[in-house]
């Protein structure tokens, strides 16, 4: 892009990743005009933002850190139940209840991933399985706080900020989950382009080799847990106090593997596979559930074994693939003239 | 005998598989700035013994000094804060990042930046600048965009040796270097090494006798887990017990 800038080419292609591209705007114009333009959606719009952010909270884990863990609803239960039992308690102010339940959900990756991290592999995906059964089990024995198989009753979440109260139309709810999101995305986009993302990519690739060259390899990829059971927790949080409603199903397989299937649809490691599975899951689920919801998993099995098989890094990896195709030669064109000829002779040498 | 501090000094390091005793009490002194090199049949040790060096693995007994002071209990990482860097023997770059970023890598967490979750744009800048003088030093800045994997045989075995170097060690632990580098491309790599700083003490581990001979000051022979002999080249190659069980049988040149 910036060919007069005084250092190598190389480095500023490396740290050009940091860079805002254009491009990256879009998921906020669509929402944006889907509020506007849709908004009799409104409500499947907000479920559609929370699921962007528990898969965010996942690639975190799956896509970066290389950490293959199929319970993160745990972590969203621990959330929903944290903002739901303050706000069944009186404590119903939303943004406190978001922050509440970061906070327990992080807590609860800290310990959990202190014991299950020392594993990896299958041993790790059931560990993962056995947290978020443990939690289900442990709220419907404690019927007495969190409602059981019932679910919680009285949750009252107050106006945000005292204010905007959540309408019967579904405004201000869609406008809280994106506003959320959008926080959470500035966050984790600088984490996955900060020394401590790419110290998690590089973990990924080959973990011996980051802990031969200095890296704290498991205290690392524990921080990273953390974090994403946190943002795990928030968008479970979001969940209860929209549908003001929660019960044990938070901690269900299910959902474990939803978020899951959703991230590797999009695309994993990718930052943006949330932004493009979630939706896409949840818009096919509704447009096509509605008439045959058997015949519409029988074609989401089918697109998924497609994407595993043929598409690794899936959708984006496909359009990714595409533009490498188109591009390459175009780029070429315009950009290995100024200094890779001179330079190449002193290789050969 | 020596009374100086060694750079790495191991003191009757054991440790056994089982019933496979891979190091057997051994007693091993790389010197400052030294140039050594560790040989032995395949199966003898000696990665392990590089294993037990770096941290990867534990002795079951003995100690590991680093400047005289005990590390034995310090894990890979903290070792590598001391100054211990190693090459492996089968690369293990990361190979879907490029070059540049692979030894960035290294340098953003000698600078103690590796955990920085937020900003962090200025120490990347700085560390990327860092890891392309290097890479130019080892004339790979050519390819310092390129994704490892893309890289020839060779050159990823430069890179594997740059990453090493970006820990600024104070000593280098080169586990087979050039081993499945095409003849065409070894000087490269012998290059290298023979041009690597003398304050930095080496060990290296290599089958091929011409490098092993070119560069080591000295030759310890590593047997099933025991220290055979140790000597200059010269007599390492005069030694009629280290013709028989090793070189004898290895028809190298």
């Amino acid at each position: 892009m910036a060919p007069s800038a005084p250092s190598h080419p190389a480095i500023e292609m490396l740290l050009a990743r940091r860079r805002l591209k254009v491009i990256e705007i879009l998921p906020w114009m669509i929402a944006v005009g889907a509020f506007f333009l849709l908004p009799q959606y409104l409500t499947l719009g907000s479920q559609i933002l929370i699921m962007v952010l528990f898969a965010l909270s996942l690639d975190i884990t799956v896509g970066y850190a290389g950490i293959v863990i199929l319970g993160q609803a745990a972590f969203y239960g621990m959330g929903a139940y944290t903002a739901g039992l303050l706000a069944a308690h009186g404590w119903g102010d939303p943004i406190f209840g978001l922050v509440a339940a970061a906070f327990t959900a992080a807590m609860l990756g800290l310990l959990s991933g202190a014991v299950i991290l020392r594993t990896t592999g299958l041993a790790l995906l059931m560990l993962g399985m056995a947290v978020a059964l443990i939690l289900r089990e442990l709220a419907n024995r404690l019927h007495d706080i969190t409602g059981g198989f019932d679910g919680l009753r009285g949750i009252n979440v107050r106006p945000i900020f005292g204010y905007f109260d959540f309408d019967f139309f579904g405004q201000t709810a869609f406008l809280y989950c994106l506003a959320t999101l959008f926080l959470a995305w500035i966050f984790v986009r600088q984490l996955v382009n900060s020394p401590f993302g790419r110290s998690l990519v590089g973990i990924q690739e080959n973990e011996v080799r980051m802990a031969a060259m200095g890296t704290p390899v498991r205290r690392r990829k524990l921080i990273a847990f953390a974090i994403s059971a946190g943002l795990a927790g928030m968008a479970g949080a979001l969940s209860v106090q929209v549908n003001q409603f929660v019960s044990l199903s938070v901690f269900s397989f299910e959902l474990s593997g939803t978020v899951l299937v959703m991230l590797v649809l999009g695309g994993a490691g990718r930052l943006y596979g949330a932004f493009i599975g979630a939706p896409l899951y949840m818009i096919a689920q509704d447009a096509f559930a509605k008439g045959d919801p058997v015949y519409w998993l029988f074609w989401l099995g089918l697109l998924l074994i497609g994407v595993v098989l043929f598409a690794r890094g899936g959708l984006l990896g496909v359009s990714d693939t595409i533009q490498r195709l188109v591009g390459s030669h175009l780029l070429r064109r315009s950009v290995a003239s100024p200094d890779t000829t001179s330079r190449a002779s002193g290789a050969g040498s | 005998m020596r009374q100086s501090v060694a750079a790495l000094e191991t003191r009757d390091v054991y440790r056994s598989f089982g019933a496979i005793e891979v190091a057997c009490d051994i007693n091993f002194r790389l010197e400052h700035g030294g140039r050594h090199a560790l040989i032995g049949p395949n199966g003898a040790g000696k990665s392990t013994f590089i294993n037990l060096l770096t941290g990867q693995l534990r002795p079951s007994r003995g100690s590991i000094l680093l400047s005289g002071q005990d590390v034995t209990d310090l894990k890979l990482h903290q070792r590598v804060k001391r100054g211990i860097a190693r090459t492996f023997q089968l690369n293990t770059l990361l190979r879907n990042l490029t070059v540049l970023e692979n030894v960035q890598l290294v340098e953003l967490e000698r600078r103690g930046a590796g955990a920085r979750l937020v900003g962090g744009a200025q120490l990347q800048r700085e560390a990327a600048e860092a890891a392309y003088s290097l890479l130019e030093d080892l004339r790979l800045a050519d390819h310092a965009d390129m994704p490892v994997k893309d890289l020839s045989y060779g050159r990823q075995r430069l890179v594997e040796i740059a990453t090493a170097l970006a820990v600024k060690p104070t000593i280098l632990l080169l586990d087979e270097p050039a081993a499945g580098v095409p003849p065409a491309d070894s000087h490269l790599v012998f290059d290298t090494i023979a041009a690597l700083p003398d304050d930095i003490s080496v060990l290296i581990i290599e089958h091929d006798m011409k490098l092993v001979f070119r560069f080591a000051k000295r030759i310890s022979v590593l047997v099933q887990g025991r220290l055979l002999r140790e000597g200059s080249p010269d007599e390492i190659a005069a030694d009629p017990m280290v013709k028989d069980v090793y070189l004898g049988h290895r028809a190298h040149g």
